[in-house]
This record gives C-alpha cells, sequence and structure tokens, in this order.
C-alpha cells in the first residue's frame, strides 16, 4: 500500500497538523493571542460545522420520519369539518365551562367557520363548545375577573333560548368582529347588548344553607337569615372603637 | 473571532500592503547553517529567507506583529498550504526540518538588529533544536487511519456470536410486545460486542503497525458521514527506508473483509517535534 499525499484528499490531513502541530516555542517571544492561533479556531469552527451539517442531515431524515408517523397516527389535529363548510378564522382562546358548582375557563383552539364556532382541543380531538352562527342571538364585550389576570375583556354570547356563553380569545374583540361579519354576510342578525356579568362563584350561607354569592357572603353577611362573617364582626367593631 | 479583546497587536489585512516590519513569521528549523533566500514562495508571497546559527537555521518571513487572520476558509487553506510549501521545499533542500505550526510570529524586541530575536532564540535552544533534528533525521510522518464498516461487522458478530444468535431464537417465539424489549437487549448486546471487537482490533492493529515504526501517537477519532467508523487514527514517525514495510502491513489490514486503511504523507514529523 502507498501513502498519499494528494493535496484534495488530504486538505484535513495537512490541516490537522499545521494547524494542531509543530514545533512550540517560549510564550513570551512570539506574537501571542492567548496562545491560540485565531486562524486555526476559524477554520475548525468551519470544518465543524460541515460535520455539523452532516449531522443535520442525519437528523432531518428523523425528523421527517417523526413528522409522517404525527401525520398519519394523529388524524385529528384540526378541527373536522362538513364537507363545503369554510373556516374563517382560527384563534387559541377558552371558554367559561360551568357544571354545578364547578366553573373554569377551558382552553383550545377557536375555529370559526361559515357555519359555527367551535372551541377545539386539539390533543385530544375533544370540542369543547360549539354553537351555530344561526343561533346566536346577540353579542357584546364584558370585562370580568380572571384567576391569571387581574380583569380582562371576554366575549358574552346571548344565545338562542336564553344561554349565555362567556368566550376569550388571544383577540377577542377581532373574534368578535369575525363573528358578527361572518353573520351579516349570512344574512342573520345579531344585536349589540349589553354585557352580562360573569356568574359569580356561588357558596351557600354557613348557617341556613341558602345559596349566595361569595363576595356578598364575605362583604355583608347572609340576606337571608342575617349571618355575618368574622370579617364583618371585625370591621363593625374597629368602627365602634372609633367612635 | 476577529472582534476578540486578546488581540493585543492589530491583525494584518489579507492584502497587507506596507505594514510596518516588525516581527518573522516561522516556517521551520532546518539541518543547515546556511544563510539563503528560498524566493517569494511565502505566504502572501513573501520572500522567504533563512536565519542562520551555527549549522541550523530558520526559514522566516518578514512581516507585522500580528497573526495572520480571516474567516474566510478559502483564504485560510491558500495560507496554510503555503505555509506547507515552504516547509516542503525546505524539507526537501536540507532533508531534515522541525516544521513550526502556523500563524508562528516571533516579534522583533527593539534591537538595532530585527533578525535578532530569531537568531537570540536559535541560540538559547539551540541545543534541545539539535536533539530534536536528530531524532527525527531520515524520518518522516505518516498518517495512518484505520475503518470499519459498521454494517459489515455488526453482520458478520451476529452471525458468530453465541449469546446474540440465543437473543435472536427468544425474540422469534416472543408474542411482539416482548419481541420490541428483546429487540432493545439485542441492540446492547450488539453494541457491546462491536465495542470490545473494536477494542481488540485497535490493540491487534497497534501491536502490528508499532514492529514499523519508530515512534508513534494515537490521535482522537473523527466523524466520516458515512457507513464507516474510524477506529482508529495514528500518526507514525517512521526511516525514510522502512516505508515500504508498513504500507505491506497495512495492505493485509486494508483486505480484510469490512476493514479499510487510509495512508497518508510522507508529512514532515509535526507530531514528533513538540514539547
Amino acid at each position: 500500500m502507498e501513502p498519499t499525499r494528494d493535496s484534495h484528499a488530504t486538505l484535513v490531513d495537512l490541516l490537522d497538523r499545521v494547524l494542531d502541530k509543530g514545533l512550540v516555542l517560549y510564550a513570551d517571544i512570539i506574537v501571542s493571542v492567548a496562545g491560540i492561533p485565531l486562524i486555526g479556531v476559524n477554520l475548525r469552527a468551519a470544518l465543524a460545522g460541515m460535520e455539523t451539517m452532516l449531522k443535520y442531515g442525519v437528523m432531518q431524515e428523523w425528523d421527517q420520519r417523526i413528522r409522517a408517523w404525527e401525520r398519519d397516527n394523529k388524524k385529528h389535529r384540526e378541527l373536522p369539518l362538513a364537507s363545503g363548510e369554510q373556516l374563517v378564522l382560527k384563534m387559541l382562546g377558552s371558554y367559561h365551562y360551568s357544571q354545578g358548582i364547578y366553573t373554569s375557563w377551558r382552553q383550545g383552539s377557536f375555529y370559526l367557520t361559515d357555519r359555527r364556532i367551535a372551541l377545539y382541543l386539539p390533543t385530544f380531538g375533544e370540542v369543547l363548545f360549539e354553537t351555530s352562527l344561526r343561533s346566536i342571538k346577540g353579542l357584546a364585550i364584558g370585562r370580568g375577573k380572571h384567576p391569571t389576570a387581574d380583569e380582562r375583556e371576554h366575549l358574552c354570547l346571548l344565545l338562542d333560548g336564553g344561554d349565555v356563553a362567556w368566550l376569550h380569545a388571544l383577540d377577542t374583540r377581532q373574534l368578535k368582529e369575525a363573528i358578527e361579519r361572518e353573520m351579516t354576510a349570512r344574512g342573520l342578525t345579531c344585536e349589540e347588548m349589553p354585557a352580562v356579568a360573569l356568574p359569580e362563584e356561588a357558596d351557600t350561607c354557613p348557617q341556613c344553607g341558602q345559596e349566595a354569592a361569595v363576595e356578598e357572603l364575605l362583604h355583608n353577611g347572609c340576606g337571608t337569615c342575617g349571618w355575618v362573617s368574622a370579617r364583618v364582626k371585625r370591621e363593625m367593631l374597629r368602627a365602634t372603637a372609633a367612635r | 473571532m476577529e472582534h476578540s479583546d486578546n488581540i493585543r497587536v492589530a491583525p494584518l489585512s489579507e492584502g497587507e500592503g506596507a505594514t510596518q516590519v516588525e516581527g518573522r513569521y516561522l516556517y521551520c528549523i532546518a539541518d543547515s547553517g546556511e544563510k539563503v533566500s528560498l524566493g517569494p514562495i511565502g505566504i502572501n508571497g513573501h520572500e522567504v529567507y533563512t536565519v542562520p546559527c551555527k549549522d541550523i537555521c530558520a526559514a522566516v518571513h518578514d512581516c507585522a506583529a500580528g497573526p495572520y487572520q480571516s474567516s474566510d476558509a478559502e483564504v485560510v487553506k491558500e495560507w496554510v498550504m503555503a505555509h506547507q510549501r515552504v516547509v516542503d521545499k525546505a524539507w526537501e533542500k536540507w532533508g531534515t526540518v522541525l516544521p513550526l505550526g502556523f500563524d508562528t510570529i516571533v516579534k522583533d524586541r527593539g534591537d538595532s538588529d530585527p533578525r535578532e530575536s530569531v537568531e537570540t532564540w536559535l541560540a538559547a535552544d539551540y541545543q534541545s533544536l539539535k536533539r530534536k533534528i536528530e531524532a527525527v533525521r531520515g524520518k518522516a510522518e505518516y498518517g495512518v487511519q484505520v475503518f470499519w464498516e459498521t454494517r459489515a461487522i455488526a453482520k458478520s458478530i451476529t452471525e458468530t456470536s453465541a449469546a446474540i444468535g440465543r437473543l435472536e431464537d427468544e425474540i422469534r417465539s416472543k408474542p411482539r410486545g416482548l419481541a420490541y424489549i428483546y429487540r432493545l437487549k439485542l441492540e446492547n448486546a450488539l453494541k457491546k460486542e462491536m465495542e470490545a471487537k473494536a477494542d481488540q482490533c485497535f490493540r491487534d492493529f497497534y501491536k502490528r503497525i508499532k514492529k514499523h515504526v519508530c515512534d508513534l501517537r494515537s490521535e482522537k477519532t473523527k466523524g466520516t458521514g458515512d457507513d464507516r467508523l474510524m477506529i482508529m487514527n495514528l500518526s507514525c514517525l517512521v526511516d525514510r527506508d522502512k516505508s515500504t514495510d508498513l504500507g505491506e502491513e497495512l495492505e493485509a489490514i486494508d483486505r480484510m473483509e469490512g476493514f479499510s486503511v487510509r495512508f497518508t504523507g510522507p508529512w514532515p514529523p509535526y507530531s514528533f517535534v513538540g514539547a
């Protein structure tokens, strides 16, 4: 076997030697750049870049395989639309869910189509909230308390049959305008109405068991049996002492 | 990199021009006391000449006291090739050289004769330089890299290893869910066996190569970007008239199923003149 020194095929071998090796001088007489031949570092970086790209190429193939798998196995990434149904707007958001005494803001993606507005949770392929545009009777922007924000705007929908839905979106006003535009385009009428306040959290009076709003119980006491909270007692005592 | 605070002296531009001369770029130390010019063969076409001290000399060119640097890989390649050209020329002319790494620049100390700093260094280090010259006299450096084809080696291991054969049989008898776990087991077993095999090959080849060289260094192995794996990367110092023996030994390794060898050189003894 004959050794080769062909300048193209052995460039890397040459660089390995010329950049990293050779006779070493005492540092005090040579021009020093913190002991590092900058040039070597630069070129090393360029060569390392090539290797990284090769690796990246491998990763890319892997990435494509994973994506293909995702595509085949998770078919419900998007809200399934009826045939002919047109998607108008998609926006992250949440709606106020209430079931008995349990209430929460459930999050997902709003899909506004030419027929309905739906809140979809892609991870589980679950429709959290849905109403046809036809059953919307009125819209309003209201303000209300939220667990993670002091106060924020929400969209209040008055639905057929007197139900009210409270929605919040990344851009609540844009969502409202889009719904209105879509309804108008379909010849549906909707009225601007006064905002309906979010239902307050309800609790029961510890004395008579009557249902009442938490805030009301805390600040004023029970209107049915006359029970007062510890806070109200403290405030009354303080007021008496001041007098 | 170019904005590093460590740069004490303004770097040379690629074009240079009429920069003030305040340093010597060193290419190599040669086994000759001759004071000659090698012509305009240096980096950026600089005139290369020798600075002698007794019976040795340094091949240098005049430059500013700042390192050569560029973010353009092509420019750097040109410089590195020029560096190598000068070292080769000196090697050819005087038989024995101690090559320096790229960008080694000795700065002037403000003496009356600007070459004095190089001379002073040669005189001060004369004994150790002479020793190094003697150590590489009549020898050259060769690069030896041994690769194996991962697929071929894995195949031969699975065919010959009893433990892996047993695992493979078990997989066939297991339901699909369990087979997956067994597959992982199999992969681990194969990985272990391949590591052991690489280790064994390294020791075997090392022994075989060592017989034909004066000195050798084991370098870091590198990625190849294909199915091959570099299992050894050696720099060998070899008597010039014995390189054919090494070549024959490597030929034998290269002929082994699943193995290949890269044999480069002769290089000036870059790997055998360091500290």
